[in-house]
């Protein structure tokens, strides 16, 4: 039972604060309407200049910003790309170095040069210009004959260096007759070409190698 | 009447005063427990910025700052001309997370004929918990692009660098080799490491979560400084023929090893060192200990017959006698209670000084060198460098050695006359006929021609330190006696080079044996020459140690000498001189 005045009591208690309230919330909302006719408009027309100047702002700012950013995360990404080019780069010129100077090497010069029919020479020599007088005692250099193509003619047969001495017979399809009929005629023979294959069959390589 | 509390009436406000009441309750315990909130945020906030301010700050940078080393490059070992012996390039680490291996058997399988490794073998190292393990070193930048297309979960790289030496076992005793991190362990890569090496440069930067540097961060760097080349006096067409030659003889005489040297009397460069047997230093561990010494200036040894010259020079300086001065030379000769005897038997013979030095006669020796006595023998050796540094600050060189003249023993001077008794090594020898063969005027043999800094800089060394041994007169009446022993009758005749006036020395000079401390059956065989004879530009010192098949200097290094100086003379455009050599007797009638 005693619930019962209480619940009275806060019934009625709130009834009159809530008539102040509205009361006061009427005068308020009355009191603005009256006064804020005039500014509001004004108010209202300068704060949306304001506020697109402050978008503007902070749109180009942020723009700007982002634009920057962009600008350096492009080049960032530049930078990384073109520092893998130069890595890329520089790898191939250690490779094309390293590959190089391992051709350059005289072993491998040597070995080049022994394919190709060449031989050490044993007697170092010079010709004196312009006398052309021969300083030191030239030698042959040892080493085996280089074969000389089947139709070579003397003279060709004669250009292919021989360790020997000996007289170089030209080749065993060499035709004097029709040697003779070129010379007649003034027609000049390409020179033969050698055949590498040729040379290294038929050059011991050991022999030279060994003094 | 709750259902009207809860609609939007008028009453509605009425029954808000009930919350309202509570409201002010719990506004104050919402203060109370925001302002505890906020005190402990406060707290917090001055924990972190006052009290762990700086050590927080500096955490956070460092998580962002990386550090990373900037290699320096190795410097290059050049030949004089420029081609490179030793090179560094780029090379890269293979290396897995195992973690991330799948199915280890497969990768094995893709990456072992890339490797050239066994695939059980990398089975095993990609199986397991660890994070970081190498699977290959050094490989080329090729490999790893092979490798990396294959796009093999777990398999990564790691750049690094790799020494290279182009030329394999070209000058390889001058140049050395490196171990683990390119550090030199032998040879002039050990010798100049500080220099090769450089200043590894350092790079600190702020980097985002990709690892990317962030372009605005803070950034410092020092770029690394790289090591300088070393370009070496040698030749290395002349060192490749001279290793080759010399190479071919210790194989054809069983030889233990062998030594040449090519040297610029007038500079004192050395244009060559060979030795062999050598090795590569591409892969020196697979080389014996013994090999990867650089002998011309490692190992001492007594230089036998071709001290002679030092012997003879010091006694035509002194004026004691000419090359004509004849000599009665018996069969025996007694000193300090010992006989000594020549190579051959013979009776007494009448030669002259200068067929002393073509027959290479020991008890001739004796006798000129009695005409001026120990004391002033042994100041020529040393003025000769016998004994001393040779001045080219060699890892391991060895002085050799030479009694004090007040510690010689009754024999010690006979001995010493004719080269045994004392020790030198390959270059000292090569650097005595230099002597002679620049007129008297001693030059210090040197090996490092320039040092070029990263910059371009080139940096000569000191020039080298000149001494007068014995007169210009000396020199050149010595080298007519060196021109003899190639002559008729004289101990190196194959030593000849058609066209060109030679002169020089054989020597065979028995092995001190380390267990009984006499000396031993073996022999070192040598000859040292020097071409032109008169106006030398080039002196060849070859030396054949312990050869089973021959024995004498003139038959197993005088071929050597001839061929390598043949060759030296067209590389080097030396051509002969076109004057005829002097005929200087041998003996006397008497």
């Amino acid at each position: 039972m005693s619930a019962a005045p209480q619940l009275d009591h806060s019934l009625n208690a709130p009834s009159e604060s809530v008539t102040e309230y509205a009361t006061r919330g009427v005068r308020r909302r009355t009191r603005e309407n009256l006064r804020l006719v005039a500014p509001i408009r004004v108010r209202k027309a300068s704060r949306g200049m304001f506020v697109i100047v402050l978008a503007s702002i902070l749109g180009v700012g942020l723009l700007g910003m982002l634009l920057i950013n962009t600008t350096l995360a492009q080049g960032a990404f530049t930078l990384s790309e073109l520092r893998s080019t130069q890595a890329e780069l520089s790898r191939t010129e250690a490779t094309l170095t390293e590959s190089v100077a391992a051709l350059a090497a005289p072993t491998v010069l040597e070995e080049k040069a022994r394919s190709l029919g060449m031989v050490p020479s044993s007697t170092p020599a010079f010709i004196q210009i312009p006398s052309g007088k021969v300083l030191g005692k030239p030698k042959p250099a040892p080493g085996a004959r280089i074969a000389t193509p089947a139709n070579a003619t003397v003279g060709e047969a004669a250009e292919v260096p021989s360790d020997s001495g000996l007289p170089v017979a030209p080749g065993e399809n060499y035709d004097p007759a029709a040697a003779d009929a070129q010379r007649a005629t003034g027609e000049w023979s390409e020179p033969i070409l050698i055949d590498s294959q040729v040379i290294s069959q038929d050059l011991t390589l050991d022999a030279i190698a060994v003094e | 009447m709750s259902t009207n509390r809860r609609g939007r009436t008028f009453r509605d406000y009425g029954s808000a005063r009930i919350d309202l009441g509570n409201t002010r309750k719990r506004g104050t315990a919402l203060i109370l427990v925001s302002t505890l909130i906020l005190m402990i945020f406060a707290a917090r906030l001055v924990d972190l910025q006052a009290v762990q301010g700086n050590e927080l700050a500096s955490a956070a940078l460092d998580q962002r700052l990386r550090t990373v080393e900037l290699p320096a490059e190795r410097g290059s070992i050049l030949d004089s001309s420029g081609a490179p012996l030793a090179i560094t390039v780029e090379a890269k680490n293979v290396t897995a997370d195992q973690t991330m291996v799948t199915d280890p058997a497969v990768v094995a399988q893709a990456l072992s004929p890339i490797l050239g490794a066994d695939a059980d073998i990398l089975a095993k190292r990609l199986t397991g918990d660890r994070r970081f393990i190498y699977l290959a070193k050094e490989v080329t930048p090729e490999t790893w692009e092979q490798i990396s297309a294959l796009r093999l979960p777990g398999v990564f790289s790691e750049d690094t660098s790799r020494r290279i030496y182009p030329s394999g076992d070209l000058a390889a005793n001058v140049i050395g080799f490196v171990g683990a991190q390119e550090s030199g362990l032998g040879g002039y890569e050990y010798a100049f490491n500080d220099q090769l090496s450089g200043i590894p440069g350092k790079a600190t930067f702020e980097r985002g979560p990709g690892g990317r540097a962030i372009p605005t961060g803070a950034s410092v760097r020092v770029d690394a400084q790289a090591g300088v080349d070393i370009e070496l006096t040698i030749d290395r067409d002349i060192q490749y023929f001279a290793q080759k030659a010399i190479a071919q003889a210790v194989e054809s005489a069983g030889a233990s090893d062998g030594t040449v040297v090519v040297m610029d009397p007038q500079s004192g460069q050395i244009l060559a060192l060979a030795t062999a047997p050598t090795f590569d230093p591409n892969y020196p561990t697979q080389s014996e200990q013994k090999n990867l010494n650089n002998r011309p200036l490692t190992s001492a040894f007594e230089p036998g017959s071709t001290s002679k010259v030092m012997t003879l020079a010091a006694v035509v300086n002194e004026g004691a006698a000419t090359p004509y001065t004849p000599i009665k030379v018996p069969g025996s000769l007694r000193r300090g209670g010992k006989d000594f005897h020549d190579s051959s038997p013979h009776g007494m013979l009448n030669l002259t000084l200068n067929g002393v030095m073509a027959k290479s006669s020991n008890i001739g020796t004796i006798l000129a060198a009695e005409r001026i006595g120990g004391k002033k023998l042994s100041k020529y050796l040393k003025k000769f460098g016998i004994g001393q540094p040779t001045g080219l600050g060699f890892p391991g060189e060895t002085s050799g050695f030479v009694p004090e003249h007040k510690d010689w023993s009754p024999t010690s001077f006979p001995t010493i006359a004719f080269g045994q008794g004392l020790s030198v090594n390959a270059v000292q020898v090569a650097s005595v006929f230099s002597t002679i063969a620049n007129d008297g005027l001693r030059v210090e043999p040197s090996l490092v021609k320039a040092i070029i800094h990263e910059d371009g800089s080139v940096e000569e060394p000191k020039a080298p330190m000149t001494t007068r041994v014995v007169s210009r007169d000396t020199a050149k009446q010595v080298r007519a006696m060196l021109e003899s022993v190639i002559g008729e009758g004289g101990t190196a005749t194959n030593a000849k080079i058609p066209g060109y006036r030679v002169g020089g020395k054989t020597g065979t000079a028995q092995v001190v044996d380390t267990r009984t401390g006499g000396y031993s059956n073996q022999v070192i065989a040598s000859f040292v020459g020097m071409a032109p004879a008169d106006n030398p530009r080039l002196v060849v010192a070859v030396f054949i140690s312990q050869p089973q098949s021959g024995r004498y200097g003139g038959e197993l290094g005088a071929p050597v000498f001839k061929k390598v100086s043949s060759y030296a003379l067209g590389a080097l455009e030396i051509p002969p001189t076109g004057s005829k050599a002097p005929k200087l007797a041998l003996t006397f009638g008497g």
